[in-house]
């Protein structure tokens, strides 16, 4: 870059800060002016941001020579990268890693510049902000705004990289004291892009995992059912009871935190404590408990049931029918079979099929009374 | 289960090689080791240099190999290994004819950093927490053709059969059943084998062993399976896609992991999808590697998993204990370098704890490209080119592979595809000679 490029690059980073820009806007305009995949951790190499490239690493840690200064450097083993300490005041705050092809030495000052701007932003962070961080996700959930943009802009405004949808995650311990495993929780939940929100109340730790894609979705379910053995393999001695919720649009969070609310309650009773319940896995149950109308069923029943009819209309198949018939004659396998004029043994399979599909097993009860619920339901409202 | 023996064992396990070569009355010994293509070299040292041998005093001149070339690397020691001792079977009484596998080491004795197999041992070594006792199994398909007098050999079948199919009449199977054979002999233990999808197409499944005995038993066969099939007029082939419309040939790797390990098992399909770009470039490293991986005769294109899916990239049945099966490699690579990136990508899963996302139902070839994105699933590179991009942005699998060998296979696998793309092949001749 010229000196005069480089000049009009500090001011657009002041500019980004000035607008609420946090780190992730820094290091994203870093990495679109320069064509460079940038790397964002703080000093406990947890993941602030990334932006740019593919295949970066998900943390340099590994990768920074024993003697890893302040100053730009290479990483190790030839890799591909450079990276730079992001320090305020004599304090290093994290890292800030550039990957990419080409001759990395050339960002050495754009590097430095957008690391002295996130330096200034978690400084600012490590003070005020975290409380207006916190107002923001309160105002979320107490449904304060009235669209997404309201949402966006006041995000921005608070430094905060907001995700197009969210799952929320309620966790507690029988101590009540969930700041004694914040951090390692929200390891655990590191959803897709955008900034994961928090919130501590009433001795319960509250989660915004970003989950932009369903697999994100998919991965903090499993993450909240592993969270438990995963702390104790951390040496953590806390039991962990909790609720997901679903995948919702970051406008409809209140909704996937009502769910989780719903799923810690209904895992509590069912199982006990020491448990996290998944709002999507808990079947007929949320629906029991909320005692829900008319459209509550219908929606249950549509919810259950669509994978097999997307199946089935994608197929031609007849799954569907196959389980309605396979309930109404008493899962008499034979009689099914008869009355769909195929073998016993495509019924057998189709059976299997039904439960890959829908992620249940037959022969289970609590799946059972799920999937008769939805096709009475669907009955009785179709 | 595999370990590096200690002195005492090693000590034992030369001593019982000098015997049965006595025994045998063994006259020449090959002493086998791989360069960093997984191409098989040797250097045949009569029986009465074997001590010698043993004692780690053969060297070669490691410049004039792939993947070696770097002037101080020149008179490279050959370290065999005892355990891998076998007589080929091939060996007439009066010229009884042995071979051993080998590590490559440095003149001071000292472990080479560009031996693919010393490469596996070390990321055994290092897997060993996360993925202790861990077992492959691989399922090896190759072709079988007509030997014919042409200068890059044939792709004329010798038979017709398809899955599973018994002839009496065909020489495959007969060509097959005598590498099984061999392989025995060899002391290769071979679970089973049958006739593949396509006509000449075969396969040669191992029994689960420790990673450095598959990459071992995978070399055998290779040079083993060329040996019998030229012996009855045909050619064995392991090149992936050897013929455009019919199946190609892979190499499915599968791991049967321990029952203390069965809750990383989600974390260990999450790092084997998390690096499936990177995997790709060593574990299916020719050009022609990449006609195979098309949505076609099962052939994985995407990095997604299932339970029963054939056409995923990591296939996991429901059985105890639990097995993952990998199956976008082929066995034109380096076994050694393979089966380090893999075990690399499970550890990383684990360590790391990487989710895969919910498994798929049905096929993956009917994937649509919003639900791709929305499952979070990627495509498996389309190049050898863009295989080794991703190498490239991979820090865990150049990790597993080592700086050295990292690079002296990148150099060697962009001049191949350099070279590749420089050829004009049929194909443009077919499409474009008369219409332009």
């Amino acid at each position: 870059m010229t000196a005069d490029e480089l000049v009009a690059f500090a001011e657009d980073l002041a500019r980004i800060a000035a607008g609420g820009g946090g780190a992730k806007a820094l290091a994203g305009h870093l990495a679109k002016r320069a064509n460079l995949g940038v790397l964002v951790e703080d000093a406990q190499w947890r993941h602030l941001a990334a932006a740019g490239g593919s295949g970066m690493p998900s943390s340099v840690q590994p990768l920074l020579e024993h003697n890893a200064t302040a100053q730009f450097q290479k990483l190790r083993n030839g890799h591909a990268g450079r990276t730079i300490a992001i320090v305020s005041g004599g304090t290093t705050l994290g890292r800030l890693s550039i990957f990419g092809g080409g001759d990395l030495d050339a960002f050495e000052h754009p590097a430095r510049l957008t690391a002295s701007a996130i330096a200034v932003e978690l400084a600012r962070e490590a003070g005020a902000q975290p409380g207006r961080r916190r107002t923001f996700w309160e105002q979320l959930v107490a449904q304060a705004y009235h669209d997404a943009v309201a949402v966006r802009d006041d995000a921005a405004s608070r430094g905060i990289a907001v995700a197009t949808h969210y799952v929320a995650v309620i966790l507690e311990t029988e101590t009540g004291e969930p700041g004694a495993f914040r951090a390692a929780a929200l390891d655990a939940f590191r959803g897709g892009e955008g900034d994961a929100g928090v919130l501590e109340r009433s001795g319960s730790l509250v989660i915004f995992v970003p989950a932009s894609r369903e697999v994100d979705a998919s991965n903090t379910r499993t993450a909240a059912t592993m969270l438990q053995r995963n702390l104790q393999k951390k040496e953590f001695d806390v039991r962990i009871s909790g609720g997901v919720g679903t995948r919702t649009a970051v406008l409809d969070l209140h909704r996937s935190l009502a769910q989780a609310e719903a799923a810690f309650a209904i895992a509590r009773r069912l199982y006990g404590p020491g448990r996290v319940g998944v709002y999507e896995e808990l079947g007929a149950y949320p629906l029991l408990l909320s005692g829900g109308g008319a459209d509550a069923m219908r929606e249950f029943a549509g919810r259950i049931l669509a994978p097999l009819r997307s199946y089935d209309e994608k197929h031609a198949t007849e799954l569907e029918r196959t389980l309605r018939l396979y309930f109404s004659v008493g899962e008499n396998v034979k009689t099914a079979a008869a009355e769909l004029n195929v073998h016993r043994h495509t019924v057998f399979y189709r059976l299997r099929q039904i439960g890959e599909i829908c992620g249940c097993k037959l022969d289970d009860p609590h799946d059972q009374l799920t999937l008769r619920m939805a096709i009475a339901i669907d009955a009785l409202t179709a | 289960m595999h370990s590096p023996p200690s002195d005492s064992k090693r000590a034992a396990g030369k001593r019982e090689v000098l015997r049965l070569a006595k025994e045998r009355n063994v006259k020449f010994v090959r002493l086998s080791f791989v360069d960093v293509l997984g191409v098989a070299k040797n250097v045949s040292i009569p029986a009465t240099e074997l001590e010698a041998a043993l004692e780690g005093k053969v060297t070669f001149d490691g410049g004039s190999i792939d993947g070696f070339v770097r002037g101080e690397e020149l008179d490279m020691v050959l370290r065999p290994d005892p355990s891998t001792f076998a007589l080929y079977p091939w060996s007439t009484p009066e010229m009884p004819e042995a071979r051993l596998l080998c590590d490559i080491a440095m003149p001071d004795g000292s472990p080479f950093e560009g031996c693919p197999r010393t490469t596996l041992k070390r990321a055994i070594e290092e897997a060993k927490g996360p993925l202790a006792g861990i077992a492959v199994a691989l399922e090896v398909e190759f072709y079988l053709f007509e030997a014919l007098d042409s200068e890059y050999g044939s792709t004329k079948t010798a038979d017709v059969g398809s899955y599973f199919d018994f002839s009496a009449n065909d020489r495959g199977e007969d060509a097959r059943s005598a590498i099984v054979a061999a392989l025995q002999a060899m002391g290769v233990a071979v679970a089973s084998s049958h006739h593949e999808h396509s006509p000449g197409q075969h396969e040669i499944d191992f029994p689960h062993s420790d990673p450095l005995a598959a990459a071992d038993a995978l070399l055998t066969l290779r040079s083993i399976a060329k040996h019998v099939a030229a012996a009855r007029g045909l050619e064995a082939t392991f090149m992936p896609k050897p013929l455009e419309d019919r199946a190609g040939s892979g190499l499915h790797v599968n791991f049967r992991v321990s029952s203390e390990q069965q809750p990383e098992l989600l974390y260990m399909i999450g790092g084997l999808l998390a690096h499936a770009g990177a995997l790709t470039a060593v574990c299916n490293s020719t050009v022609n590697s990449y006609k195979r991986l098309v949505n076609a005769w099962d052939a994985p294109i995407y990095t997604v998993w299932s339970e029963r899916s054939a056409n995923a990239l990591v296939r996991v049945p429901r059985q105890d204990p639990p097995q993952l099966e990998m199956r976008s490699p082929d066995a034109a690579g380096n076994p050694y370098l393979s089966l380090a990136v893999l075990l690399g990508a499970l550890a990383d899963g684990v360590d790391q704890h990487r989710l895969p996302g919910d498994p798929l139902t049905g096929s993956t070839y009917e994937l649509a490209e919003r639900e791709r994105h929305e499952r979070g699933i990627g495509t498996l590179p389309k190049s050898l080119r863009q295989a080794i991009t991703e190498l490239d942005n991979d820090p865990v699998i150049r990790a597993a592979l080592g700086d050295h060998i990292y690079h002296a296979f990148r150099d060697a696998k962009l001049d191949e595809y350099e070279r590749y793309r420089r050829a004009v092949h049929p194909w443009e001749h077919r499409a474009y000679l008369r219409l332009y």
